[in-house]
């Protein structure tokens, strides 16, 4: 069963950039392993209903970036070394996610103490769910 | 028969349609590319239906051309129906044919027809061959008509309003066979729709029709790109709005809300935050902003 | 053509029941004769009769019900657009719908007919065949007039579903239009069927099949055609640019329609104008002439080229070539050689019989003043049965007797009042006579015997002579037997105390009041006849030339004898004065010109006058009117029955330097 993979029309971002990094998200996180197979074009856009080419798009970035290849006749696959994410592109996403997550906290009114606890207690929940995957494969 | 390649595969150049007095579109301008999805939106009465007729070459425009694959459409329209699946918005099959026998009449209209795939698609659906077609629900009559329209498998398809009075089942299933055709062919089509949000995943481009003008005509992702909610949690909080040429300004209980055509990250962020929250706006949200009351009117 | 045969197989499939409700029908006329009600009549007749009024009645109701929705019911429902959808032509959607609707309807009425037809044979329509329609058709004709009209029906039952169907006000100018060219065309149809623009002859020979289809069935079916041409090319136009838009296609079929029927409507009332107004020049065959006893009018009338049977009369004048045209044809046809035309004395006015209000209704006496250039005719009062077997007027034109059956019926023209109505023994009368032998008296000839028909073997002619007083009425009669051999003529002088009469081998001079014998004045080669002035001119031909004598008209003896060697055709002209009388002669060469005589009575001189060109009248049955026409005057001559009227024009002038 495919890890969930979801399109949120209120997103800002254009449909295959949501599929590019959700799927970037999924193989960083692990959900997805060096070698796995990932739906088909066709299989993907009827069950996000999305526009095939939409989906194709991002596949042909993901498989230019590394992060997929094709084997022809058999499907896609996650590759057998995905890149790391570039530093930079790196570091921004995570001051742009930062900055995202400290001016929500701030319109709420939560002091820094608290926005801390609460981004800490969501990363152990992420990391508990990765460690269990990491400790089925062995 | 095939289009000329640079040739699109809809072409409407300057489209004007008159009844009597009554302008129900004005020099409209668009162009469908190869393999695109475009949506065609608009109000009731805005000139819609109008302009598949004249797509379809049902009706004779006052002034512009209507190219179709390549071709005029009212001219040449029976020569490029061969390539062209319609699916009208009020199915209109014959009511004492069943589904089979219109099967069978049309396959034998065009060059290569996949019965196998309409048997296929009714079985998905859930339709019964055997029923005549004017026995059969609404949701039914358009999944045949849709079934039909693909077993050519035409190079353009042509669907009006398809999801009229579907239930959320039967839309669902509509947008799947129109994806899964997509993925097979990659055919253009053009659709027009009250369906904003099912449109919103599969169209490249959107059009928007407003009393017989075409205000809108763009790329999906653009279109999304610029369009965004500012919500100012209180009202003197909120920076010169003006500045920022709102399309659409509301004020809520808690503060100030504003549609922006043209989103501009940097210059809102030198207004500073003032508790700013930027949010994008779904298609549905794009379209009413832009054909909600006059006054308001979208640019 | 794919597309064609798609749309056609799928109207038939979806009405598939129509057929096999037609063979269950087709089974009623079996029973037929066991019905109630039913004529009598043998068994097949009636079967036949029953299966052929059902399949006329099944086709053409089917023929209207669908081509009333074939398509423009899909059009009103807004489901035409299926069609235009998928590669079709207009012409193939709407070729294959018509064509659908026409089979079915051909279909069903063959199909109600088989049954019949497995049991007895096809029925043969030509025995239920109303002849007063005309000649009967045979089998093929008829089958395919019937495929003509169904496709007419079917097409005119989708124009007129479909300007109903939309409800736009053009409908108001549709019914005006069809006002105006039905209109047109049923009277333009009255009219020739008046002027009987075929079934004359057929009709007067008692109803014989003629096989040619006549002139007036060929009008009707280039109408037919017209109609279904133009209805089939609007149905066309509305279907390929109207498409699914019912009101432009509604404007579009009234637009073809009617561009294509008002102009048609508008050629039809052109050529009836054009078949209503011949000219002398346009007769084929003359069937009768008389001319006016002074002056140069004639009346003619005969058979016009292009016309069929229709007989346009004229009254010609032969001086100047001004005609009228005057319509005693029809009337005057098959009473003789004389049509039914009098001219009084002074050659002023003409008098005749005409009718235009149907074939057995009665004559009206027509009149016209011929001294006056813009004069045109006038009914009179007075009307006539149309079955008289003689008619006449007084010399001063003033009063009118006829003879129909045993009653001689005088009237005054002038006011139309009953002047005498006098019963007539009860004599058989084949050749008849009537002249006013004076103001207020009539005198009636009549003979029991065949006129123009050469008897070879003796037989007994009866001459009667009755003698009316117009102011009494009373009536006396003289009675005469003869045996002749041979034919029998009878010509009455201008005043009627004189009559030359040929009985067989003898000309004889008879008295004109009692009949009796005054003289015989030749044998068969001898012909005579009466001066204006009552004498007798007698010509006899030998193979030396030809000898024309005048004689006394008291007693036959002769006054004046002229000799032309040479010469076999000798006519006389006229008589300008009392003692001159002019002939035109021809030699034996029928071409060659005529020449004119001036010949003095009382010194007996013959002087030759100029070489005329006189126009030649073929008599019945000759070739058309010919090419060269002679403005000296007229001549109309038949050998046949040796009558002749000469009329020279004005022109020619009267020699003036003999002086009595």
């Amino acid at each position: 069963m495919p890890p969930p993979l979801r399109i949120d029309p209120h997103d800002a971002r254009p449909i295959w950039r949501q599929i590019e990094e959700g799927v970037q998200h999924l193989v960083a996180r692990g959900a997805l392993v060096s070698g796995a197979a990932v739906p088909s074009v066709r299989d993907l856009a009827r069950d996000l209903q999305v526009n095939p080419a939409t989906v194709f798009k991002a596949y042909q970035r993901l498989t230019d970036a590394g992060v997929l290849t094709v084997r022809r006749g058999e499907g896609t696959f996650v590759a057998e070394a995905p890149p790391a994410v570039s530093d930079t592109l790196r570091t921004d996403r995570l001051r742009e996610e930062a900055m995202r997550y400290a001016s929500v906290a701030v319109t709420l009114g939560a002091s820094r103490e608290e926005a801390v606890a609460v981004l800490d207690a969501a990363w152990r929940s992420l990391k508990d769910g990765n460690g269990k995957a990491e400790r089925e494969e062995e | 028969m095939s289009a000329i390649d640079s040739t699109p595969p809809i072409l409407v150049e300057g489209l004007t349609v008159r009844y009597g007095e009554r302008l129900a579109l004005d020099s409209v301008s668009l162009t469908v590319a190869e393999g695109a999805v475009y949506a065609l939106l608009g109000r009731n009465g805005a000139g819609k239906s109008s302009l598949v007729r004249c797509l379809l070459g049902e009706q004779r425009p006052a002034a512009g051309r209507v190219s179709l694959l390549g071709l005029d459409a009212w001219t040449k329209r029976a020569s490029i129906m061969t390539n062209v699946g319609v699916v009208p918005e009020e199915p209109d099959m014959p009511p004492a044919m069943t589904a089979r026998q219109i099967a069978r009449f049309c396959s034998r209209l065009y060059r290569s027809w996949d019965a196998a795939g309409v048997e296929a698609r009714l079985k998905r659906f859930g339709v019964p061959g055997k029923v005549p077609f004017g026995r059969l629900s609404k949701g039914q009559r358009g999944q045949v008509a849709l079934a039909l329209a693909l077993a050519s498998a035409p190079q353009l398809l042509v669907l009006d309003d398809p999801t009229l009075g579907l239930d959320a089942v039967a839309r669902k299933a509509v947008f799947e066979e129109l994806i899964g055709e997509l993925a097979d062919r990659g055919s253009t089509v053009l659709i027009t729709t009250h369906d904003l949000a099912g449109v919103e995943r599969i169209a490249d481009r959107v059009g928007v029709l407003r009393n017989g003008k075409l205000v809108l005509d763009e790329e999906m992702e653009t279109l999304k790109q610029r369009f965004r909610r500012l919500s100012f949690p209180s009202a003197e909080r909120a920076p010169r709005l003006e500045a920022l040429a709102p399309v659409a300004v509301a004020a809520r209980g808690w503060g100030i809300e504003a549609v922006v055509a043209h989103y501009d990250e940097e210059r809102l962020g030198a207004m500073g935050p003032d508790g700013l929250e930027v949010s994008a706006l779904t298609l549905e949200e794009i379209f009413i902003a832009l054909t909600g009351e006059p006054g308001e009117a979208g640019r | 053509m794919k597309g064609f045969a798609a749309v056609f197989e799928r109207e038939i499939v979806e009405r598939r029941l129509l057929p096999l409700a037609a063979f269950v029908l087709g089974l009623v006329p079996l029973a037929a004769p066991l019905l109630p009600g039913m004529p009598a009549a043998p068994p097949p007749v009636l079967r036949s009769g029953v299966a052929l009024g059902l399949a006329l009645i099944v086709s053409f109701v089917l023929a209207v019900l669908l081509g009333g929705s074939v398509i423009a019911r899909d059009l009103g429902e807004r489901r035409l657009g299926f069609y235009f959808a998928r590669p079709l032509s207009g012409g193939a959607i709407w070729a294959g719908k018509l064509a659908a609707a026409a089979a079915l309807a051909v279909g069903a009425g063959v199909l109600v007919l088989l049954p019949t037809s497995l049991l007895g044979g096809l029925p043969d329509p030509s025995g239920y065949w109303d002849t007063t329609l005309g000649p009967s058709l045979s089998r093929p004709e008829l089958a395919l007039g019937w495929l003509g009209a169904l496709l007419l029906a079917v097409a005119a039952a989708n124009a007129a579903s479909v300007m109903l169907r939309s409800r736009s006000p053009w409908l108001l100018l549709d019914l005006a239009v069809l006002s105006v060219t039905s209109a047109v065309a049923f009277i333009c149809l009255q009219i020739l069927i008046r002027d009987w623009a075929g079934g004359l002859l057929w009709a007067r020979l008692g109803r014989t099949a003629a096989p040619q289809i006549t002139l007036l069935q060929n009008i009707e079916m280039v109408m037919g055609a017209v109609t279904l041409v133009a209805l089939l090319a609007a149905g066309a136009a509305q279907v390929s640019r109207g498409r699914t838009d019912l009101h432009r296609g509604h404007r579009i079929l009234s637009l073809v329609l009617w561009s294509a029927l008002l102009p048609a409507a508008i050629v039809l009332a052109g050529y009836t104008r054009w078949f209503e107004s011949p000219s002398p020049q346009d007769l084929v065959s003359v069937e009768g002439v008389v001319a006016a006893p002074a002056g140069s009018w004639i009346a003619l009338y005969g058979r016009a080229a292009h016309r069929g049977a229709y007989l346009p009369g004229f009254l010609l004048d032969a001086g100047s070539g001004r005609f009228v045209r005057a319509g005693f044809g029809l009337a005057s046809w098959g009473f003789g050689p004389e049509p039914f035309v009098r001219f009084s004395a002074d050659g002023r006015r003409a008098f005749w019989l005409e009718s235009d209000r149907g074939s057995t209704a009665d004559l009206d006496l027509w009149t016209l003043d011929l001294r006056r250039p813009g004069a045109s005719p006038r009914p009179t009062q007075v009307s006539l049965p149309r079955y008289l077997s003689s008619f006449a007027l007084s010399a001063d034109g003033r009063m009118v007797a006829w003879v129909k059956g045993d009653r001689l019926t005088v009237t005054e023209i002038g006011s139309g009042r009953l002047l005498a109505s006098v019963p007539l023994p009860d004599k058989f009368r084949l050749l008849e006579t009537l002249v006013f032998s004076g103001p207020h008296s009539l005198r009636l000839y009549g003979f029991d015997s065949f006129w123009g028909t050469k008897i070879s073997y003796p037989h007994k002619v009866r001459l009667s002579i009755s003698n009316v007083d117009v102011a009494t009425g009373k009536l006396s009669s003289e009675e005469m037997l003869e045996t002749v051999e041979g034919h029998t003529t009878w010509t009455v002088s201008p005043t009627a105390d004189r009559g030359l009469l040929r009985a067989g081998k003898t000309l004889q001079l008879r008295d004109g009041a009692t009949g009796k014998l005054v003289a015989i004045l030749g044998g068969e080669g001898s012909r005579a006849s009466f001066l204006p002035d009552g004498r007798i001119a007698l010509l006899e031909r030998s193979p030396q030339g030809s000898d024309l004598r005048f004689l006394d008209a008291a007693t036959g003896a002769e006054l004046r004898r002229f000799q032309f060697p040479a010469i076999r055709t000798v006519l006389v002209a006229d008589q300008p004065r009392p003692d001159l009388v002019r002939v035109v002669t021809r030699g034996s060469d029928g071409s060659a010109p005529w020449q004119l005589w001036s010949l003095h009575l009382s010194t007996g001189e013959a002087l030759p006058g100029p070489q005329l060109a006189l126009t030649t009248l073929p008599f019945e049955g000759a070739g058309p009117w010919p090419q060269r026409r002679g403005r000296d005057g007229i001549v109309w001559f038949n050998p046949d029955s040796a009558r002749e009227v000469v009329v020279l024009s004005a022109a020619v002038p009267i020699r003036q330097d003999v002086v009595k």
